[in-house]
C-alpha cells in the first residue's frame, strides 16, 4: 500500500510539537495577565502618591519602596515564566532535531506520486524520500521512539501514588541518554494522570476543578461540557451523602443554567441533549434517596417504608438511580475530562504505543504463529522429550510449536511470544506472499528442510556411509536419491 | 517547493527567535522600569536625608512616564510575540499538508483499555479482558526492558501489574539479566568491553569443542574494537609506544586463531600499529579512508560465506580510527548485537518482541492510515472519537460481542503490505498457495485447531513435479479425486493420489 516516508514520520509526530506549542500558548496568556496585574497595581500606588502631592517625601519614599518591591515580585514571577518558556521552546527544538536526524537514514529514490490520489499532497510527495531500513542507526533511531512511546503509556496509565512509574522509566532511560528528557512532555502527563487518578481513586474534584480554571478559555472553544460534568459529579456526591438541602440549593445555583439553550454554542447541541437527560433525572434522585434513606432519617418520607417494597426496588428506574449513585460518576467524569485534555493538547484519544502495536502485530501475525510460551520468562515450560524417543510416524511434532524446541532452535517471532500472542489475539492476519527458505529440501517421510542444513548434517555425520541423509527431527536415516527438491512457486 | 522538514525547520526557527526576541525584550523593558524606580527612591532618599521642602513633584510625572512606556512597550512585544505563535499555529498545525490524525491509523483496536485502569473498574466482560491485556502488555514491557539493559525498574514494574496471582521472576535468570544490563552499561557508557569479552571467555569454556574454532563474528568484532581501544587508550595519549605495544600483544593473543577467515580486516587493522600518529593522537583521514575503501573492496567475495558484517565494521572502526571514542553508535550497534547474542543463550529470541513488533508499526503504518482513510472515504471506516455523534450511535452489543473475539483463519487483513521491509521481519516459512491463494496453517494443536476453528489444509507435492499446493485445491483441480488433473505450473498430469503431505521445518 504505502510506504514510510520521511514526511509520513513527520506527519504522524506533529503532536509532539502541537503539546509544547499549547504550553507556549497558555505560559503566554499567563505572561499577559501579569503585566496587566502588575500595570493596574502600579497605575493604582501612582495615582495614590500623584493625588497626595503633599506626603511628606518619608510616605513617599515608604511607597516607592513598597512598589519597587512589588514590581522585584512581578519581575521573578516573570522570569519563571520566560524561563518555561525557554523549556517549551527548547522542546521544541530537541524535537525538530530528533526528526532531523532520520533525514540522514534516508535513501535519494524518488517517491512515485499515487495516480489515484492526485490532489495538493503530489506537490509534497515528489520531494519526499524513503526511508533506509538497512540503516541500523535507523534501527536505534526507533529503539528510542519505541522507548519515548512506553514513556508516554506508562506515564499515563500510572497507577500509583508515590511517584510516576513513566518518569522514573524515563530518568534511568535519561541517565544513558539525556536528550531523551526533551522528547517527552512527561510533566504534563503527571499532571494528567494526577488529575485524573484523583478523581477516580480518591474522589476528589479539587484538581479537576483546578485544572477547568486553569484553561477555561480554551476549553470553551472546543465546547467543553466538563463545568457541567463536574457540577453534576459535586450534586450526586451531595445527594449521595444525604445533603439534600445542599444538593437543592447546589442544583438551583450551578446545574439549573445547563437547561437555558442560550448556555450553548449553536453547533453544540449534542452536549445540550445529553445534559438536558440528565437534569430531567435528577428531581427522581431525591425520591430514590428519600426511599433507601436509612441512616438520617431526616428526609424520608412518610410512607416510604412502603414504597420500599421489593416492587420498587425492582424497578428499572430505581437501579438506573443506584448506577447514577455508584462510583460510576467518577469514571464518566475522568474520561470527561480525558476527552477534553486530549482535544485541547491535540494528542490522539488512543495512545500511540497502541496505534504502532497494532500496526505491527497485524502486519507480523501469519498463520503459521504459535503461543511459544518458550519466549518468556513468566512461564515454566516443561520441556519437551527428547527426539529420539518420539514415534517418528506421529505428525503432530512437525507442527512449530513442537518441532523448534524439538530441534533447539529459537523461535524468534515477536507475535509468537506469549504475551503479544494474546494481545493480538483479536487482530487479523497479514496477507503475505510465499517466503520459503532456500532450496526446499524434501525427505521421504514428508518434512521439507533447506537443503543446505542437511548437507552438513552429512558432512559432520562421521558414523554414516555416503549417500545417507538423516532426518535432523525424527533422526530417520535415507538415501539422498529417495529425497528431492521442491518447489514451492 | 520545500519539504515538510524544511519548512518545519524555518517555522520552528522562526518561533524560536520570536520568542527570544520579544521575551527578552519584555525582561529589559522590566529591568528599565525597575533602574528608574530605584533611581527615584534614591533621589527620595537624598530628600529625605536632606529633609529638603517642600518637595518638588516632577519625579512623580516621570515616574507615571516610566510606568507607561515599560507597560506599552511590554505589550508591544507581547503582541510580536502573539503574532509568532500563531504564525506557527497557521503554517503548522492548520496547514493541511501536515494533518495526520494518529487515530485515524488504528484500524482495529487492541482490546485495551484507552484509560487508566483501575482495579475495581468495569466488571463486564469487555474490563476483564481488558484488565488481563493490560497485564500481558505490561510483561512485555518488563521483558523489553530486560532485554534492553534496563532491569533496575523491573521491581516498580511487577507491582503495576495488578493481579491477584502475583508474578515472580526466577532469580538466576534475573541475575543473568542484571549481568547483561552491566555489560551494556559498560559497553554504551563507559566504552569498556572488558566484561563482555570476559563472558565471551566463560562461554567458549563450556563449549570445549569449539575451542580452536574460527570466533564467531560478533566475538571477533568486539576483539577488533578491543583492540583499537587499546591502541587509542585515552590514559596512553602520550604513551604512543605503549599503547601500541599492548594493542599489538592484544592482536597476538586474539587474532591469530581468525587469521584463516578474516585476514582482510586484520591486516588492514594491524596497519594502525605503524601508521604515524601526529602529536593529538590522530592520523591523516586519507590513509584510513584508502585502507577501509580497500577492505570494503573484499566486501563482494566475502558476501558469498556470510562475512559481510565483520567488514564493513572493521571499515567502520578505520573510519573512526583514533576518534573512537566519539562514534557512539559504533558501540550502540554492538551492544545491541551483543543483547541478541546473550538473549539467544538464554534461550529467548535475539530481539524485544515489543521493539520488533513496535519497528513493523512504524514501518507499515502508512497502510493502515492510508486503508482507513480510503474506508472513510466510502463511508465505512473507522470514525475518529473526536466526532461526537460516534458515542451516542456506538451500539454497546458491538462492543460487548467483540471482545473476546479470537481471530479465525479466514479473518484476513484486506490490504497487502509492501515487500521493502520484508527482510527485517522474516520469521516463519510462509507458503501461499498458487491455486487458492490461502496462506498454509502448520500444524499446531493449540486451541485454535482443538476449537475445529479450520480443517487440516497441509501442503502437499505433486509426484511428477515436484510443484507445492494445498491439498484442498488439488482435491479441488481433480474434482474431488475423481479425475485427472494438470499441475497448475507446468501442466503435468497428475491424479489426486499421486500428491504427498509434505511439512515445512525451518532450520
Amino acid at each position: 500500500m504505502s510506504e514510510a516516508t520521511l514526511n509520513f514520520h513527520i506527519q504522524a509526530r506533529l503532536e509532539q510539537f502541537r503539546v509544547p506549542t499549547e504550553l507556549i500558548r497558555a505560559n503566554f496568556k499567563s505572561i499577559q495577565r501579569l503585566i496587566e496585574k502588575q500595570k493596574k497595581s502600579m497605575s493604582d500606588d501612582i495615582g495614590k502618591i500623584k493625588k497626595n502631592p503633599k506626603f511628606p517625601p518619608a510616605i513617599k519614599l515608604e511607597m516607592v519602596r513598597k512598589l519597587i518591591k512589588g514590581f522585584e515580585l512581578f519581575e521573578k514571577r516573570l522570569q519563571a515564566f520566560i524561563n518555561k518558556d525557554e523549556d517549551y521552546q527548547s522542546r521544541i527544538e530537541a524535537r525538530l532535531d530528533n526528526l532531523n536526524e532520520i533525514k540522514d537514514f534516508t535513501v535519494f529514490k524518488p517517491v512515485q506520486s499515487d495516480p489515484e490520489n492526485k490532489d495538493q499532497n503530489a506537490e509534497i510527495s515528489s520531494n519526499d524520500m524513503f526511508l533506509d531500513l538497512h540503516n541500523n542507526n535507523l534501527l536505534n533511531w526507533y529503539r528510542d521512539q519505541t522507548n519515548l512511546l512506553l514513556v508516554d503509556y506508562l506515564t499515563k496509565t500510572n497507577t500509583r501514588s508515590d511517584g510516576n512509574i513513566g518518569i522514573m522509566l524515563l530518568q534511568s532511560l535519561a541517565a544513558q541518554n539525556p536528550r531523551l528528557l526533551k522528547l517527552v512532555d512527561y510533566d504534563l502527563f503527571d499532571n494528567f494522570n494526577k488529575v485524573y487518578s484523583l478523581i477516580v481513586r480518591n474522589h476528589d474534584l479539587a484538581p479537576i476543578v483546578g485544572w477547568f480554571n486553569e484553561n477555561r478559555n480554551a476549553l470553551k472553544k472546543i465546547n467543553s461540557n466538563l463545568e457541567f460534568e463536574i457540577n453534576y459529579c459535586k450534586f450526586l456526591s451531595l445527594i449521595e451523602n444525604e445533603e439534600i438541602n445542599e444538593a437543592i440549593k447546589f442544583s438551583q445555583e450551578n446545574l439549573s443554567l445547563y437547561g437555558n439553550e442560550e448556555k450553548y454554542q449553536v453547533i453544540d447541541q449534542v452536549n445540550r441533549k445529553s445534559n438536558l437527560t440528565k437534569l430531567k433525572e435528577i428531581g427522581g434522585l431525591l425520591i430514590y434517596v428519600a426511599i433507601n434513606g436509612t441512616t438520617s432519617g431526616s428526609f424520608l418520607l412518610p410512607g416510604a417504608l412502603f414504597f420500599s417494597s421489593s416492587l420498587m426496588t425492582n424497578t428499572p428506574r430505581y437501579s438506573e438511580y443506584r448506577k447514577l449513585l455508584s462510583a460510576e460518576r467518577w469514571e464518566n467524569l475522568g474520561r470527561c475530562f480525558i476527552e477534553n485534555f486530549t482535544q485541547l493538547y491535540g494528542i490522539s484519544q488512543n495512545f500511540p504505543l497502541f496505534v504502532y502495536l497494532l500496526a505491527g502485530m497485524a502486519s507480523l501475525k501469519t498463520k503459521s504463529c504459535y503461543c511459544n510460551l518458550s519466549n518468556s520468562i513468566f512461564y515454566d515450560v516443561p520441556k519437551e522429550t527428547d527426539s529420539r524417543t518420539f514415534d517418528p510416524e506421529s505428525l503432530q511434532y512437525r507442527g512449530p510449536n513442537h518441532y523448534y524446541d524439538l530441534l533447539g532452535k529459537i523461535n524468534h517471532c515477536p507475535v509468537c511470544s506469549p504475551e503479544l500472542f494474546q494481545l493480538a489475539r483479536n487482530l487479523p492476519y497479514a496477507e503475505l506472499i510465499t517466503n520459503i527458505f532456500n532450496n526446499p529440501f524434501m525427505l521421504p517421510n514428508g518434512n521439507i528442510y533447506p537443503f543446505e542444513k542437511l548437507a552438513s548434517g552429512l558432512r559432520y555425520g562421521d558414523s554414516l556411509s555416503v549417500g545417507l541423509i538423516v532426518d535432523p527431527l525424527t533422526n530417520q536415516e535415507f538415501q539422498v536419491d529417495q529425497c528431492h527438491r521442491v518447489y514451492p512457486a | 517547493m520545500t519539504s515538510l522538514l524544511s519548512t518545519l525547520e524555518s517555522e520552528v526557527h522562526g518561533f524560536s527567535d520570536s520568542s527570544k526576541k520579544c521575551l527578552s525584550g519584555i525582561l529589559e523593558e522590566s529591568h528599565n522600569c525597575l533602574n528608574d524606580l530605584r533611581l527615584l527612591e534614591a533621589e527620595l532618599e537624598v530628600e529625605v536625608a536632606n529633609d529638603q521642602n517642600p518637595p518638588n513633584d516632577f519625579d512623580i510625572d516621570s515616574l507615571a512616564k516610566s510606568t507607561d512606556s515599560w507597560y506599552k512597550n511590554s505589550i508591544t512585544h507581547l503582541k510580536g510575540y502573539n503574532s509568532g505563535i500563531n504564525k506557527f499555529l497557521k503554517n503548522i498545525f492548520n496547514n493541511p499538508q501536515y494533518r495526520m490524525e494518529l487515530d485515524e491509523a488504528y484500524t482495529y483496536p487492541l482490546n485495551l483499555s484507552n484509560y487508566p485502569i483501575t482495579t475495581q473498574g468495569d466488571k463486564s466482560k469487555l474490563g476483564f479482558i481488558q484488565r488481563e491485556n493490560h497485564e500481558e502488555l505490561l510483561k512485555a514491557i518488563i521483558l523489553h526492558l530486560l532485554k534492553i539493559g534496563q532491569c533496575n525498574l523491573l521491581n516498580e514494574l511487577v507491582k503495576e501489574i495488578p493481579s491477584d496471582k502475583p508474578i515472580t521472576i526466577d532469580q538466576t535468570l534475573l541475575n543473568q539479566f542484571n549481568l547483561l544490563n552491566d555489560i551494556v552499561n559498560d559497553i554504551t557508557t563507559k566504552h569498556d568491553l572488558t566484561k563482555a569479552l570476559n563472558w565471551f571467555k566463560e562461554k567458549r569454556k563450556l563449549k570445549p569443542s569449539s575451542g580452536e574454532l574460527a570466533l564467531d563474528i560478533i566475538e571477533f568484532k568486539f576483539h577488533m574494537l578491543q583492540f583499537t581501544l587499546l591502541l587509542y587508550s585515552p590514559n596512553t595519549v602520550n604513551d604512543i609506544d605503549n599503547s601500541a605495544l599492548s594493542a599489538y600483544m592484544y592482536s597476538k593473543e586474539n587474532f591469530s586463531s581468525s587469521m584463516k577467515s578474516h585476514l582482510d580486516e586484520v591486516s588492514a587493522l594491524m596497519t594502525l600499529l605503524v601508521l604515524r600518529r601526529d602529536r593529538n593522537g590522530t592520523q591523516q583521514l586519507d590513509t584510513m579512508k584508502n585502507l577501509s575503501s580497500r577492505i570494503l573492496a573484499s566486501l563482494r567475495d566475502r558476501e558469498k560465506v556470510g562475512q559481510t558484517g565483520s567488514i564493513s565494521f572493521a571499515s567502520e572502526i578505520l573510519l573512526a580510527s583514533s576518534s573512537i571514542h566519539s562514534k557512539e553508535a559504533v558501540f550502540t550497534n554492538l551492544s545491541n548485537e551483543f543483547i541478541s547474542e546473550y538473549c539467544k543463550d538464554l534461550n529467548l529470541s535475539n530481539d524485544s518482541s515489543l521493539f520488533q513488533c513496535m519497528l513493523a508499526g512504524f514501518v507499515n503504518l502508512p497502510s493502515f492510515y492510508k486503508y482507513n482513510k480510503i474506508q472513510m472515504k466510502l463511508g465505512k471506516g473507522l470514525k475518529t472519537a473526536n466526532d461526537p455523534t460516534v458515542a451516542s450511535n456506538l451500539p454497546n452489543t458491538n462492543t460487548e460481542t467483540m471482545v473476546d473475539y479470537v481471530s479465525t483463519f479466514r479473518n484476513d487483513l484486506p490490504f497487502q503490505l509492501l515487500g521493502a521491509s520484508s527482510f527485517l521481519f522474516l520469521y516463519h516459512p510462509i507458503f501461499i498457495c498458487p491455486v487458492s491463494k490461502e496462506q498454509l496453517i502448520p500444524l499446531t494443536d493449540d486451541d485454535r485447531n482443538s476449537k475445529g476453528m479450520h480443517e487440516p489444509n497441509p501442503v502437499v507435492v505433486l509426484k511428477f513435479c515436484h510443484h507445492l499446493a494445498l491439498r484442498e485445491s488439488v482435491w479441488q483441480l481433480s474434482k474431488r479425486g475423481k479425475d485427472y488433473f494438470k499441475c497448475h505450473y507446468c501442466y503435468k498430469r497428475h491424479k489426486f493420489s499421486d500428491v504427498k503431505e509434505a511439512y515445512f521445518i525451518d532450520l
